[in-house]
């Protein structure tokens, strides 16, 4: 487990402290030093440990409130994406942009997979793209002019 | 959703901006986490709004009309936008010379400020002004 005690969460701190959204908070973790200290010295499994611990309970200060985001962008940062696929498992009741910011990581980490097809007669140029993303979901894209 | 966070610590980081910024003014409302800027922006300090696309909404489906920097006045919203995402909001409160104004905003989870359009953590974003038409 990390040792809250030893990282200095003071910028991950006014960072949260004025984050609007979650695009901005995780914009600014990326190089916040707290951050890029856990990424360098924590093995990703002892990140995750520490995330399942830190968010099973309401936050009782702000250092508490950041943690868990700051152990995620940390563990995003190792590019283990089945580390981070099990971290955005994790359901939380107490931290509203967990899942938000797991699925955003994640996503980045593991670009859509564009597999192209000839179908003739279909589309203008025969062609259409398959794309599958994390959520599994499947996207169909034409190329060209439908006929 | 409960936005609610713990304000222990929040005090100490409105101070440090009050000494960061020291010429805007900072107003004894907050820290909180009902409302964030673009809750006092767009819903009277009510709620706690998230982010670009709700904000795109807002803006479309309330009439707000893209005006130029110039143009904008005490009413208008500005927009603090990168790379396409919406980041903050505020209400013109004064205009100044060299198309600078005095803006109201909400600071994240933090408290109410009066600044400068450049005198704020977001004073590098792109700006956009906005005037509802009705």
């Amino acid at each position: 487990m990390i040792d809250l005690s030893k990282i200095d969460l003071s910028g991950a701190e006014e960072t949260f402290a004025l984050a609007n959204t979650p695009f901005f908070l995780m914009k600014r973790l990326r190089s916040d030093p707290a951050v890029l200290q856990i990424a360098k010295c924590t093995p990703a499994q002892e990140i995750l440990e520490s995330i399942k611990s830190a968010v099973a309970e309401a936050p009782k200060n702000l250092r508490e409130a950041i943690f868990p985001y700051v152990c995620l962008v940390a563990l995003s940062l190792k590019s283990e994406s089945a580390a981070l696929k099990e971290a955005g498992a994790i359901q939380t009741n107490h931290f509203d942009w967990y899942s938000y910011v797991a699925s955003v990581l994640f996503e980045e980490g593991n670009p859509s997979k564009v597999i192209k097809y000839s179908l003739p007669g279909y589309f203008q140029d025969n062609q259409v793209s398959i794309r599958t993303d994390s959520s599994s979901s499947v996207v169909i894209i034409g190329s060209g002019q439908r006929r | 959703m409960n936005r609610a966070i713990p304000t222990h610590g929040m005090l100490a980081l409105v101070a440090k901006y009050r000494r960061e910024y020291p010429d805007a003014t900072h107003r004894d409302v907050g820290p909180c986490s009902t409302y964030n800027c673009h809750g006092l922006t767009f819903a009277s300090r009510r709620t706690w709004l998230p982010g670009t696309g709700e904000i795109q909404r807002i803006l479309e489906d309330d009439d707000y009309n893209r005006i130029e920097a110039k143009d904008a006045g005490v009413g208008d919203v500005v927009v603090y936008s990168l790379q396409g995402i919406i980041e903050h909001t505020g209400i013109i409160v004064e205009c100044l010379p060299f198309n600078d104004k005095k803006v109201l905003s909400k600071w994240g989870n933090l408290h109410e400020v009066v600044h400068k359009l450049a005198d704020c953590p977001w004073r590098d974003y792109d700006k956009f002004y906005y005037r509802v038409v009705r």
